[in-house]
């Protein structure tokens, strides 16, 4: 039972790092929180759906192409939505992400209505078992996949020169510009690989529960984030610790403590954190200069 | 001159609101209903103006404050009976006691980081009122809220109701004008624009923060109360994380930092969609864009703060003493 | 009680950086004391420890001989510890009146119900406090502008504002940072007299930071320099000018 609620705590632990990675790489950058991504990670599912449903395509080709039309996605997003703002009280472009974020959804609802759609693919279904632990073949991908794009974001990260510049734009805007370095590409390709990632852990929450549905990034957006501030907003690895550990409290508490208070205790953490040590647990603490 | 056409326009708009519901709620309860609400949402987005537009806190859960108020009515009038004219003022403190307790903890914060407190907060009401079946009966709501009685007299129509709402958007309006006309309101203002030299002069900046939010959870309260007993039938589905943004919209729509503001948001928001009833499954959509180009192109609102008259003490005082 | 602010032993680091070394710094009653040094020596730092915007990492700050360093800035103002900024700060679209009232104690202390029923008595206090704040106004002379945005003054007048807006806290000590700067010659002059007559007339004790050398040497009565967070002399004007070390550090160095 614990073993088992351990392996099904760290599967939607994965991917709220994925998620979380966006909202990290964006804050990092920007400094303000995008109230749409876990929208754009709802669309990323239903891009999935398209490509599988309606195009015929195979699963990887899906996830490859979902990916591509939700990074393209995120970056109009951020263009058109933000963008104009970035220079104006931080409370504007805040507002303008809500207004993204109902926008994405309402869209969602016209093209797909807004009932739960089932994922046709036989993929996933296939379930290991090993004691009394059982373990499907998505959740295997899941686990599989997320690690590798993870690990793949941190070493682009750190050790190519667009990373670098990367690294230096999330430091200091201005200082990067000044290096001569293209500032808004670099806030483009955030934009990019943020979404592109919860594409991918759009269509595979999808085909792990069999069900897309116009709202479901809501509650998906605010788990992740609270991820992304529980293990250090900003901080790439730490959205991973934050997702990790925020899946497996999620399990734990849902199994032995109450299944329909579960999102209260993330809700909860969500505060306690902010409140305690808005940091996060791998993040540095801000020096406060006047 | 300009004294006198502001008065008379006040007679004019006064005479109006008294007999509207005489000229349209004989022929269409369905109009009534949506003035009524836009009255509910007046209550509420101005509430919410005086944290966000006055306060400068970025909150994001005044759903569940209405909520809070809306289920504490119902709870009252349902078990103990009491009267509505004792439970409306009763909901709207012990709302405002939620609000305090909120501000308590969450004024360290600032920004994104309050929004999405209050956000969670909201959501936890939210899902205490869809958990909590043995008191709230989870989604299936409460029902047989009773209706005001005045003198022996029980509400039964619209007009009835809207004479009600009226009543108390006024009295919102005058209260909440008052304080933010206050040294109060200034000292808000001058946290909103600069807290640290808010402190530097003395102010101090958690005080004003936790007043913003227990007096926007008061009128909170005065909105839900007046929701409960007026619809007499409440469900978690109405104080949700969307209706919170639709009152944050409101406000900015009409213009944050502006109490007329709030009210010509209300009105826009209230109304647009039920005249885009033909398109409903537009609405969502329009309601998004339209928060969006307003960031883009009018990010201070139809009404901004340069409207306002900037007198906080009374008449206007030219030159010095002597 | 001879002194009216003590600070003993003052460092202040920030990561690795030392702002502030072990200053020892007293400003008596009765005397404008200017504290001057090149850029980044640690000035500014000097008055953000005074008035509580940072916390020392060791040392003690007294008034009137009660430590202090613990206390909120809006605890200090309301002891009596008023500032301005060397960027001014003023609410640029209030008028110049509220900017004072926003400063006024009686504005501070405003309940909530006293506001929304608000009688006559309150009405009168009300009156009470635009009249001392209009007071302030005269003071520094800006008595006609009550009712003119804060931001359509000219920079020069914004300062004197945000001196008006100090007095209002009803100061015993005021704290001056950088307030000639972007002033032309005439202004400085009247600037100089009006901090001269607060201090005589108003006997409120006044801590100048300044870049304007001959201000500071004819207005001053001590002076105190700092040089990489140090304090590296401390005296009369025409002591300070004769101090070989002052000249070396400062006045041999880039005037301003």
């Amino acid at each position: 039972m614990l073993l088992q609620q351990i392996t099904n705590g760290l599967t939607i632990g994965m991917i709220y790092a994925l998620i979380a990675l966006g909202y990290t790489m964006v804050y990092g950058i920007l400094k303000i929180v995008n109230f749409a991504h876990g929208d754009i990670y709802m669309i990323g599912s239903f891009m999935g759906l398209f490509f599988l449903k309606e195009m015929q395509f195979p699963l990887y080709a899906a996830f490859i192409f979902s990916a591509i039309v939700t990074a393209i996605l995120g970056i109009m997003i951020e263009r058109f939505a933000y963008r104009p703002l970035r220079n104006v009280d931080r409370i504007v472009p805040l507002i303008s992400a809500l207004g993204v974020s109902t926008l994405l959804i309402s869209v969602a609802q016209l093209i797909w209505g807004s009932s739960m759609h089932p994922f046709p693919t036989t993929f996933g279904s296939k379930v290991y078992s090993a004691g009394d632990v059982t373990i499907s073949e998505i959740q295997i991908l899941i686990l599989i996949l997320s690690c590798v794009l993870m690990i793949a974001l941190q070493l682009f990260v750190k050790k190519t020169k667009i990373g670098t510049a990367m690294r230096a734009t999330s430091m200091n805007l201005t200082n990067a510009a000044l290096l001569g370095i293209n500032t808004n590409r670099m806030i483009s390709l955030a934009f990019a690989i943020g979404s592109a990632l919860a594409a991918v852990a759009g269509i595979m929450v999808g085909i792990y529960y069999n069900a897309v549905y116009p709202t479901m990034g809501y509650m998906a957006g605010i788990n992740a984030f609270t991820a992304a501030v529980l293990g250090g907003i900003g901080h790439i690895p730490g959205a991973m610790l934050g997702g990790v550990l925020l899946g497996l409290v999620e399990a734990l508490s849902g199994a032995y403590i109450s299944s329909q208070y579960k999102s209260v205790i993330s809700f909860a953490i969500l505060i306690i954190m902010l409140l305690i040590r808005p940091s996060g647990l791998l993040g540095k603490k801000d020096i406060n200069k006047v | 001159m300009i004294k006198l056409k502001r008065k008379l326009a006040f007679i004019i708009i006064a005479a109006l609101l008294l007999i509207l519901p005489v000229a349209i709620g004989q022929w269409n309860d369905f109009w009534m209903h949506v003035i009524i609400m836009i009255g509910v949402f007046s209550i509420l987005s101005m509430g919410l103006n005086v944290i966000i537009g006055y306060a400068g806190q970025f909150a994001l859960g005044h759903a569940a404050f209405y909520g809070i108020g809306a289920y504490t009515a119902a709870l009252l009038m349902i078990h103990l009976e009491l009267s509505f004219w004792l439970v409306l003022p009763l909901s709207a403190i012990i709302t405002a006691v939620f609000g305090f307790l909120l501000a308590l903890p969450v004024i360290r914060l600032r920004g994104d980081y309050l929004g999405i407190v209050t956000l969670g907060f909201g959501e936890i009401i939210r899902l205490i009122f869809v958990n909590w079946v043995d008191v709230t009966r989870g989604p299936m709501g409460l029902p047989g809220i009773s209706a005001p009685t005045i003198f022996g007299y029980t509400f039964s129509g619209k007009i009835e109701y809207y004479y009600l709402i009226l009543i108390l958007v006024v009295i919102t309006y005058i209260v909440i004008h008052k304080i933010v006309h206050s040294g109060i309101g200034l000292n808000m203002l001058t946290i909103r624009e600069d807290e640290r030299l808010a402190e530097a002069i003395g102010i101090r900046p958690n005080k004003y923060k936790i007043v913003a939010f227990t007096i926007g959870a008061f009128f909170a309260g005065i909105a839900g109360a007046f929701w409960a007993t007026y619809i007499s039938y409440i469900s978690p589905d109405t104080f949700r994380y969307l209706d919170s943004v639709n009152i944050l919209a409101m406000v900015i729509l009409g213009g944050s930092g502006n109490l007329a503001g709030s009210i010509l948001g209300a009105t826009i928001l209230v109304v647009t969609p039920e005249l885009l009833r033909y398109v409903s499954e537009y609405r969502m959509l329009l309601l998004g864009l339209a928060i969006v180009l307003m960031m883009i192109f009018k990010p201070k609102g139809f009404w901004g703060e340069k409207h306002r008259k900037l007198n906080f003490y009374g008449k206007p005082r030219k030159g010095g003493g002597n | 009680m001879d002194n009216i602010l003590e600070l003993q032993q003052i460092s202040v680091k920030f990561g690795g950086l030392v702002a502030l070394n072990g200053v020892d710094l007293t400003v008596r009653r009765g005397e404008i004391l200017s504290v001057i040094g090149p850029n980044g020596a640690g000035k500014t730092t000097l008055f953000n420890i005074m008035t509580g915007i940072y916390q020392p990492s060791s040392g003690k700050v007294l008034y009137e001989e009660q430590p202090i360093h613990k206390l909120k800035p809006y605890k200090r103002v309301r002891l009596g510890i008023a500032r301005t900024f060397q960027n001014t700060r003023l609410l640029q679209h209030l008028t110049v009146l509220e900017n004072v009232l926003v400063a006024h104690g009686g504005c501070n202390t405003e309940g909530v119900f006293a506001s929304i029923f608000a009688g006559k008595s309150a009405q009168q206090k009300r009156n009470q406090i635009v009249d001392e704040c209009i007071e302030k106004l005269e003071i520094v002379g800006l008595a006609s502008k009550v009712d003119q945005l804060a931001g359509s003054l000219p920079y020069g007048e914004q300062r004197l504002l945000e001196i008006a807006r100090a007095l209002a806290t009803n100061c015993k000590l005021l704290l001056l940072d950088e307030p000639a700067a972007g002033m032309n010659q005439t202004e400085k002059r009247e600037l100089m007299q009006k901090i001269k007559q607060l201090s005589k007339e108003y006997h409120i004790e006044i801590v100048l930071i300044e870049h304007d050398i001959g201000m500071i040497m004819e207005i001053s009565d001590r002076i105190v320099v700092l040089n990489y967070g140090e304090k590296i002399a401390e005296g009369m004007p025409k002591e300070i000018q004769s101090n070989p070390q002052v000249i070396s550090a400062y006045l041999g160095g880039e005037m301003e």
